[in-house]
């Protein structure tokens, strides 16, 4: 018996012949597949355990396209792979075994890929002077009185599909449905993206064409609103000017009953498409968009159809407005474990497990800088904001990858993805001041997962 | 001109005063619209906040009371057993509702 050979990402191979007439074995990823060989024939027989692994186990033909889920870490592979063994008993010198077995997982990259169930696998970080520092900055002592300084509620890292790091502070624990604020943009963005692979609507389609009250604005396109450049007359400031600010007026006061008219009814400050100006009224219209898009019925579980029961997000909550809105710009809500899934989907390119979630063209769009003729510090993409500009000069964030991508809200929420090191970063907050930093956190988390890695 | 000049040199408090005023006019009718709209903030933003913080985020209240705390006075009425929010703040009154387990809280318009 050849034992089994352990090759990344919790993925366990191993084949080699028993005895005669009983076949060989093809076990991938999580020990849990048998292939026998008989009459010739690829079976798929499923082990409970190691131990029945040695004896002939029971037999049960699979059909060839059905999937299986590995109860312990999450993997899914078809048994028509198994057919990809198919010459293994054949080929007797280990040597050639190892060859054929690296050329299987060349062939099958969805074998590397770890993919949470219904819980997200962990492998936690061992103790470390890097992952010290990175706690002592997340989570400083708490002061409750004064809500001051760096108030971190949770910090969830997840490494190539597995859980390495998580701690939730204050109130928040595991479960709690945590306020995204405008990190709600990029959900609705992701939420959109299903509905562009449907084919339901055009980025340069007029966003008149789905949305009636902007027939005064007709040449403001779907892709202006994602861009935050609709050029409409927006005021953003949420705390430091309370009476002109649009977005306390659209949350709280005179938009709160239709959001997306009230932003429709905003005077046009510069050409669309031209300038970025940072506009939660442009997400909410976005959000009102989408009712056209896959219409009235869809509309008020769409968000859970076509985003969040795929992934298997089950703790996600969308205000609405008086409309049935959903507040696109602020109020989707869910765990920190919820929404690092929609931060995995983002990483693998749209792919989730076997299924392109989202078409490529559509995550190339969101990860593409905006070119704004106004200045602006931040880097835009579409609805998420990246690391890089649209001159190649370097983003905001000087310490992470060039790569690194984020969707961010008020008070501290993020979601960081840094595809290149394989990471997911979610972190919640209830930041009253300014004096968390972005760049800082990812410095860190970057450090404590290269000192595991060199340990 | 000479009798303008005349004023101003007259009564040069009064003149600057009278400015100041008819300034003020212009900025209170510009922003009419924000500012009747102003005094209802606070009310809404501690009873919607409020309402969520503690039907979907599943706070405690004391920590709920905290988080929506404001630098203008405001008061709290939580209705549990429709799980109502009334806040009141600046004059104004606004109340807040939990709609459901996917729809969260939402503001309830203004009762008449």
């Amino acid at each position: 018996m050849s034992s089994p050979l352990s090759f990344g990402d919790g993925c366990v191979t191993g084949f080699g012949a028993r005895e005669e007439g009983v076949a060989a074995r093809t076990i991938i990823c999580g020990s849990e597949f048998i292939r026998e060989r008989f009459h010739r024939r690829c079976r798929c027989v499923v082990c409970a355990s190691a131990s029945r692994m040695n004896s002939l186990p029971q037999e049960g033909r699979v059909p060839p396209m059905m999937p299986r889920r590995s109860r312990r870490s999450g993997n899914t592979m078809r048994c028509h792979q198994c057919l990809l063994g198919f010459l293994a008993p054949c080929i007797r010198d280990l040597f050639m075994r190892r060859l054929l077995f690296i050329f299987l997982l060349l062939a099958c990259p969805a074998f590397a890929d770890t993919w949470p169930d219904d819980q997200w696998p962990a492998q936690p970080l061992p103790p470390s002077a890097a992952l010290k520092d990175l706690e002592a900055y997340a989570f400083p002592s708490r002061d409750e009185q004064t809500h001051q300084g760096i108030r971190t509620d949770a910090l969830l890292i997840i490494r190539n599909g597995k859980v390495v790091y998580e701690r939730y502070a204050g109130v928040t624990h595991a479960q709690t449905p945590h306020l995204t604020w405008s990190i709600s943009k990029s959900i609705l963005a992701t939420v959109l993206g299903v509905a562009f692979g449907e084919g339901r609507f055009k980025l340069d389609h007029p966003v008149a064409n789905y949305y009636a009250p902007f027939k005064t604005h007709p040449d403001i396109k779907i892709q202006d609103l994602l861009h935050w450049a609709s050029g409409l007359d927006w005021q953003e400031d949420y705390e430091y000017a309370p009476l002109n600010s649009s977005v306390v007026a659209m949350l709280y006061t005179r938009g709160r009953d239709d959001m997306a008219r009230f932003t429709a009814e905003h005077k046009v400050a510069s050409a669309s498409g031209t300038s970025y100006r940072y506009s939660s009224g442009d997400s909410t219209v976005l959000a009102a968009a989408l009712k056209g898009m896959v219409g009235d019925t869809a509309y008020p579980d769409y968000p859970w159809t076509a985003l969040f029961d795929p992934l298997g997000i089950k703790s996600a909550v969308w205000e609405t407005d008086a409309t049935g809105t959903f507040v696109g710009s602020s109020y989707a809500y869910m765990t920190a474990r919820d929404l690092a899934r929609i931060g995995l989907l983002m990483q693998r390119g749209g792919r989730w497990q076997d299924r392109r979630l989202l078409p490529k063209a559509w995550v190339d769009f969101n990860l593409s800088p905006f070119k704004s003729l106004t200045l602006t510090h931040e880097a835009p993409g579409g609805h998420w904001w990246l690391n890089k500009t649209a001159d190649e000069k370097a983003g905001p964030w000087p310490d992470a990858p060039p790569d690194t991508f984020a969707a961010l809200g008020h008070w501290g929420q993020a979601l960081y993805v840094i595809p290149s090191a394989g990471l997911v970063i979610v972190r919640y907050a209830d930041d009253r001041d300014g004096t968390y930093d972005h760049d800082r956190l990812l410095k860190l988390v970057l450090g404590a997962v290269a000192g595991e890695g060199a340990q | 001109m000479n009798s303008r000049k005349g004023l101003i040199r007259r009564r040069p408090f009064s003149s600057v005063a009278i400015v100041l005023l008819l300034s003020l006019c212009a900025v209170l009718w510009v922003w009419r619209v924000q500012l009747l709209a102003f005094p209802s903030i606070i009310s809404a933003y501690t009873a919607k906040e409020y309402c969520s913080c503690r039907y979907v985020m599943n706070n405690p209240a004391d920590y709920c009371q905290s988080y929506v705390k404001q630098w203008l006075p405001s008061t709290l009425n939580e209705s549990l057993k429709d799980k109502r929010i009334t806040a009141t703040g600046m004059g104004r009154q606004s109340s807040a509702q939990w709609q459901g387990s996917r729809q969260g809280c939402r503001l309830l318009p203004p009762a008449s």
